[in-house]
């Protein structure tokens, strides 16, 4: 086994290697392979967080209305985006950031909301032009991809190590990950965190080319708010406590995840298999519910 | 929402929501409470009441697209009327209605207990929400790194 850690997009990474052969491991050139997996995750960094004054997140802030060429990146992450913005009503819009800084959550940390902000910030609208590369907007806007970013770029990384003649191995991202086989044709073992309860397990998943996303109200909250935000209420959600999701890659795991902590529980079924995947949910009273599909153990 | 009415809601939107577009049309209802053992129907997810607790059963006749169908709940009420257990036994005929009862058997409301991080053992990686977990894992590929 070999592992590297470090840390970008605002969070820890740990990226692990299994090999049959350990020796032929040792040949490799592994600190050429740290450095290709830290230099690209810090330029999609820069490239994406809202967090980073240079982004595409941001080149719209202070955009006026029209149509705007974009990225074939920055298209892949808005064309995923626009379905989660439909299957959930508008409840999910990447448009989020504005109000998520207006509510303090902004370069700076404020974590103050500003309430005058919050009482003029109103939803901007956008839509794909798809053969043109575009986007169109009614006025500035500033994007925050959430956790699709971050399953978005596991993903990437997990394309790079094959790329590099590493099969098998494990890439995770602040909890969220993606896990091929490990050499001998068994899964990772996943244990998976109870929301809120950092020393608690709520189950554990055996990863076979899957991806995984969890995610809770619990980290990054403030005040009364938290990132789960319904941008059509201006307003934090209040349906779940957190939620668990595997699905056949990393970034549609954190889909899943995204359309849970938005939906009302009673149609978690019928938009999740829209996307994919299979999930527990803790809901904000404390039940758990779990999709008919999840083939992880549950300790009840 | 409190167990039990989170159980009342449940029953009233069975046939609307989870066994989709089934209007209830033939409801026949006939709840028996008894504190007395009752056979199982189903011995796979049904047992027999423990001491000082009540099982409620009741059968539903909804209409579905595919014809009348049936689905039977069984709920576990204990001393203090707390709702502790509820079972749904599948009795659908048309294969589309089996898989939606037993979807919403899956999906009934349930309590994870959990089971201590430390006492787990053969983990590679612990998933879960941002922030501490990377350090938690961090920790973990580091003892890893030195097997």
């Amino acid at each position: 086994m070999f592992s590297f850690q470090f840390t970008a997009l605002g969070t820890a990474w740990s990226i692990s290697i299994d090999q049959a052969d350990l020796s032929l491991l040792a040949q490799q050139p592994t600190h050429g392979l740290r450095k290709k997996v830290i230099d690209q995750t810090a330029d999609f960094e820069r490239r994406f967080s809202r967090f980073d004054q240079e982004s595409e997140s941001r080149q719209f802030v202070t955009a006026a209305a029209g149509t705007h060429p974009i990225s074939k990146r920055l298209m892949e992450l808005l064309i995923v985006a626009d379905s989660l913005r439909s299957l959930t009503d508008g409840a999910y819009d990447p448009a989020v950031g504005g109000l998520m800084e207006a509510a303090g959550y902004s370069p700076d940390y404020t974590l103050k909301p500003d309430q005058k902000k919050l009482e003029h910030w109103h939803l901007p609208f956008w839509s794909l032009q798809l053969t043109k590369h575009s986007v169109t907007i009614d006025g500035p806007v500033l994007f925050d991809f959430g956790g699709i970013g971050k399953g978005y770029w596991i993903d990437q990384i997990s394309e790079l190590l094959f790329a590099e003649g590493f099969p098998h191995h494990l890439v995770e991202g602040g909890g969220d990950m993606y896990a091929t086989t490990k050499a001998d044709g068994s899964g990772w073992n996943v244990a998976i965190e109870y929301p809120g309860k950092t020393d608690l397990a709520l189950g554990t998943y055996a990863l076979k080319n899957q991806g995984l996303a969890a995610s809770d109200v619990f980290r990054r909250s403030w005040g009364r708010w938290h990132h789960f935000v319904d941008v059509a209420l201006k307003q934090p959600t209040q349906y779940i406590m957190g939620c668990v999701a595997v699905s056949d890659s990393a970034w549609r795991a954190d889909q899943v995840t995204s359309v849970l902590a938005l939906t009302d529980p009673s149609v978690f079924s019928d938009t999740v298999s829209r996307i994919g995947g299979e999930f527990v949910v803790i809901l904000a009273n404390g039940e758990a519910r779990m999709s008919s599909n999840w083939s992880g153990e549950i300790f009840v | 929402m409190t167990r039990p009415t989170a159980l009342l809601f449940l029953f009233t939107i069975v046939c609307a929501v989870s066994l989709a577009a089934c209007s209830p049309t033939t409801q026949s209802t006939n709840t028996d409470p008894t504190t007395a053992p009752v056979a199982a129907a189903d011995a796979n997810n049904m047992r027999s009441p423990v001491s000082g607790e009540k099982m409620l059963k009741s059968q539903q006749t909804y209409s579905s697209p595919a014809g009348d169908e049936k689905v039977a709940f069984t709920i576990y009420v204990d001393a203090s009327g707390v709702v502790t257990e509820a079972v749904t036994t599948v009795e659908a005929k048309a294969p589309i209605s089996v898989t939606r009862q037993k979807s919403f058997a899956s999906e009934l409301p349930s309590v994870i207990k959990g089971k201590k991080l430390s006492e787990l053992t053969k983990i590679d990686r612990v998933g879960g929400s941002s922030l501490t977990t990377g350090a938690f894992n961090k920790a973990l590929t580091d003892l890893k790194t030195q097997i």
